[in-house]
């Protein structure tokens, strides 16, 4: 397909605009990311290859250069990320000692022995190690550091998601297929007419009542009536 | 002994076990839930009004309405023969009415409590009346159920409301109380602005990771733990069966609701404080006169007692009880706990306020 015919969103320009957002989304992933300056750690490989396009090869210095260049660029990263290992690393060991201890006890020193049946050594494995390893869970799902690095994820996650969308939206579109918002579109129309037959509907019910009410209202001044008839027969009857 | 193909049948019967794992784990459970007779006399958008039918005499005339979170599916209360709240109720003669919320669509982004506690639940009322004959009927909330039915209660306390129960009912959603809810949902670490403008509905699985990573071992190793020893000894049972589904087929949450229940609820309590506002008008608890059931669960880690008990210091009803059951938050409504302990409890207390 050439240039001139090819529909949609050109992908060099996807991938750019997909290589912005993951960009910021690995370096400031871990906790501690204040965002700082922008580095680029594909830059010392396009000068790399660049150099290699010009007529002076790049040489072993140049080799070492870029590596000692991409090193220091992603160096803050790496960083950051022993220090979420080690902290996380921190909270487990107290939970895989206790999980230890508690497989001695029921795994080794039990009642019956050590388990040969499959079933019952693993049954007895999950009880043994599930309430450590749920409070280590627990522990974990409470850290700073958790709570920062999922926050991050959701956010990160819910726009790549949100640019893919759009991008799915257009391209799409540009084909003349439908799209999801014109099928959310059409069945806000049938919600919004469910809606508005609904509530017709229950002003009829409403009338209804109403007319019931007026009728049994009705019924009962011909009660009254029959009564005051009968009333006024009988008086006439008694002054005769 | 052998069988026609020479091998142990004991091997045949392990090898026909674990395929009946592994399809369970990879195809999820399958199970016919919400058995029990009913026919929908109402629908407005996704939700669904039922009533239950039943060969059982009835013996109290004023029906119950059964409302259920937005989260999950509602068949919990109606989950297998045998296990079933709602055939339990029409066993002892009560007139069983469920509205359903359905799966909300793309469409329905926008639907929040005002939605839900002033234009459905206000109509289902009135056509439960009307299918029933009745001039006042009982509102049974479970879960965020439980949490609308206070406040449809609050902003329409007199007749035709006669009775209130709220089963594991989140009030108070202060942080001390609410634990990881409470932390997870804070304005910290929680922007629901950005997940209602990409995804417009909470996904389903995102739904379901913040339920099920509670607790984390047990739901996503535990259930699985249970089911091979479950088929290894025998089979799987109908009520495990039953379980697994309803806990694996969560459904999205409206956008606008999920935005209302993080921020007015559990980042700003507004609530229990008397602040929330429904379409300018103001939730106020005291004003629930009516008789009030108040059940939680000891053990339920998702609905804490003291959520759920904070109520009963706001309300203003003279005839209230709260209950507290050795149950977690499922086991509260289904299975052999709740069939000795929840169910005759609701039974009873209903009995003689349903004439």
């Amino acid at each position: 397909m050439s240039e001139g015919t090819r529909p949609g969103t050109d992908p060099l320009e996807l991938w750019r605009r997909w290589y912005d957002a993951t960009f910021e989304a690995w370096t400031n992933f871990l906790p501690g990311g204040d965002g700082g300056a922008r580095t680029d750690p594909f830059a010392p490989y396009r000068q790399l290859f660049e150099g290699l396009q010009n007529e002076d090869a790049a040489g072993p210095e140049d080799l070492y250069e870029t590596w000692l260049r991409w090193t220091q660029t992603t160096f803050r990263t790496w960083q950051r990320a022993v220090e979420t290992g080690a902290r996380f690393a921190e909270l487990a060991a107290p939970r895989y000692v206790e999980a230890a201890g508690e497989v001695q006890k029921q795994m080794l020193n039990g009642e019956d022995g050590f388990p040969t049946d499959p079933m019952a050594f693993y049954k007895r494995l999950y009880n043994a190690t599930s309430g450590p390893f749920a409070r280590l869970a627990d522990d974990v799902l409470r850290d700073e550091a958790y709570l920062e690095i999922s926050k991050r994820s959701l956010d990160y996650y819910s726009v790549l998601d949100g640019i893919f969308r759009r991008t799915s939206e257009q391209f799409f579109g540009t084909l003349r297929l439908p799209t999801v918002s014109d099928t959310t579109q059409m069945a806000g129309l049938i919600v919004g007419l469910d809606d508005r037959v609904d509530r017709v509907e229950e002003m009829l019910e409403d009338f209804e009542e109403r007319l019931g009410r007026v009728q049994e209202r009705l019924e009962g001044l011909d009660r009254i009536e029959g009564k005051l008839d009968r009333l006024l027969a009988a008086t006439s009857e008694e002054s005769a | 002994m052998a069988n026609e193909n020479g091998a142990p049948a004991d091997l045949w019967d392990l090898f026909d076990k674990y395929a009946e794992g592994v399809k369970t784990i990879v195809e999820g459970a399958q199970a016919d839930t919400g058995q029990t007779p009913r026919e929908v006399i109402w629908t407005k958008n996704k939700a669904k009004l039922y009533h239950y039918q039943s060969q059982a005499e009835k013996k109290h005339p004023v029906p119950v309405l059964l409302i259920y979170a937005l989260v999950n599916r509602s068949y919990i209360l109606d989950l297998i023969p045998g296990n079933s709240f709602v055939e339990y109720l029409l066993n002892e003669g009560f007139d069983v009415y469920m509205l359903d919320w359905g799966v909300p669509g793309r469409e329905d982004k926008d639907l929040s409590f005002e939605n839900y506690v002033l234009d459905y639940m206000p109509r289902a009322v009135k056509k439960v009346l009307r299918n029933s004959g009745a001039e006042e009927f009982t509102l049974f909330g479970y879960c965020m159920g439980g949490t609308m039915a206070a406040m449809y209660a609050a902003l329409f306390p007199d007749k035709p409301l006669k009775n209130l129960v709220l089963l594991a009912a989140p009030i108070d959603f202060a942080p001390e109380k609410s634990d990881l809810y409470g932390l997870w949902f804070s304005d910290r670490y929680q922007d629901p602005d950005m997940i209602m403008e990409t995804f417009g509905n909470v996904p389903a699985p995102l739904a379901y990771v913040g339920t099920a990573t509670l607790r984390p071992v047990n739901n996503y190793v535990g259930a699985y733990v249970t089911m091979w020893n479950l088929l290894m000894k025998e089979k799987l049972t109908d009520g495990w069966r039953a379980m697994n589904k309803w806990a694996n087929e969560p459904v999205p949450v409206p956008g606008a609701a999920f935005k209302q229940w993080v921020v007015d609820f559990y980042q700003q309590n507004k609530l229990v404080k008397g602040e929330l506002m429904l379409r300018g008008r103001r939730v106020d608890l005291s004003n629930i006169e009516c008789p009030v059931l108040n059940l939680a669960g000891e053990k339920d880690h998702l609905v804490f007692c003291g959520q759920a008990e904070a109520v009963m210091d706001l309300i203003s009803s003279e005839d209230k009880e709260f209950v507290v059951l050795n149950a977690g938050h499922v086991g509260l409504v289904m299975g052999r706990g709740a069939k000795k302990d929840l169910w005759p409890q609701v039974s009873n207390w209903l009995e003689p306020r349903s004439e």
